[in-house]
């Protein structure tokens, strides 16, 4: 496995995760700390600077609605991104179990 | 019932500090215009509050912290303070060190543009001033306010270099 991309923040992972539906910045926040079982906690700062950061990139898109709170959408280049995290992300852990023979 | 002060801070974490202790004694920040703050009466620890710096912040910006349900509660000068009910969990407005590093390096940029325009302007007063004695005094005495102004921000910036760096060496072992 070549490194076609550096590895991901654990935050803006969580965040191209949580838009595998359309959600607002609220949303995201919510599903990221539920997912993460309080663990994460993303600073509202940090959601708004990801996501034009993933908008410029094209990994995710806004969708136009009436509403006042916009919402956002993974794209299909954020999806591959996505997945080729998740090789990356299983190799770590493999390679983890491999040699410490699992945590019990 | 409301608490009028004033206070000067040269470092923004440290003013931070003391408007989230006045929050816990039960005094919530309701408006603060650089060095003069208004407190409204309130239950202790009610409120955990955030500063944060918010040159060329959008509309945009600030419609998703309300959308966040952040109550922005003052806006001045570009600094901006924010509150959430301390009930909701921890609050904070960067949660990761690239982030905060990006906030850092952008209000650096400002801070020492800043400090160079009144070190540049000072020391042009200063010539003036000292060249005409006596009606001079006018562009000494400005010329001594640009070089307090360009010292107390030095304070400020060189806080935030440190902090930067700490955050960066974090990065070389964490992701942040």
């Amino acid at each position: 496995m070549t490194q076609e991309h550096p590895p991901l923040t654990e935050g803006v992972y969580y965040i191209l995760l949580a838009l595998y539906e359309a959600r607002h910045g609220y949303g995201i926040m919510q599903l990221v700390e539920e997912m993460s079982n309080g663990r994460v906690r993303l600073g509202a700062g940090t959601i708004y600077g990801a996501i034009k950061t993933l908008l410029e990139r094209g990994w995710i898109e806004a969708l136009d609605g009436d509403g006042r709170k916009k919402e956002y959408i993974i794209t299909e280049t954020g999806k591959t991104v996505v997945e080729y995290e998740i090789l990356r992300l299983r190799e770590l852990f493999d390679n983890g179990i491999r040699i410490t023979r699992g945590v019990e | 019932m409301k608490k009028r002060m004033y206070r000067f801070f040269i470092d923004y974490e440290k003013e931070e500090r003391w408007v989230n202790d006045m929050a816990d004694r039960g005094w919530n920040l309701k408006k603060t215009v650089v060095g003069y703050f208004v407190f409204e009466k309130g239950t202790p620890g009610q409120y955990i509050y955030r500063n944060e710096f918010i040159n060329r912040k959008s509309k945009d910006y600030f419609e998703f912290l309300d959308e966040m349900n952040i109550e922005c509660v003052s806006k001045f000068g570009g600094w901006a303070y924010y509150r959430k009910p301390k009930s909701e969990g921890p609050f904070e407005i960067f949660s990761d060190a690239s982030s905060k590093i990006n906030y850092i390096k952008s209000m650096n940029r400002i801070f020492i543009f800043v400090l160079l325009l009144n070190l540049i302007i000072g020391i042009y007063n200063l010539s003036l001033g000292l060249r005409e004695f006596v009606v001079g005094s006018m562009n000494t005495s400005v010329g001594c306010m640009n070089l307090i102004v360009a010292l107390l921000l030095f304070i400020p910036i060189v806080k935030n270099e440190n902090r930067k760096k700490g955050l960066k060496q974090d990065l070389h072992i964490f992701e942040g």
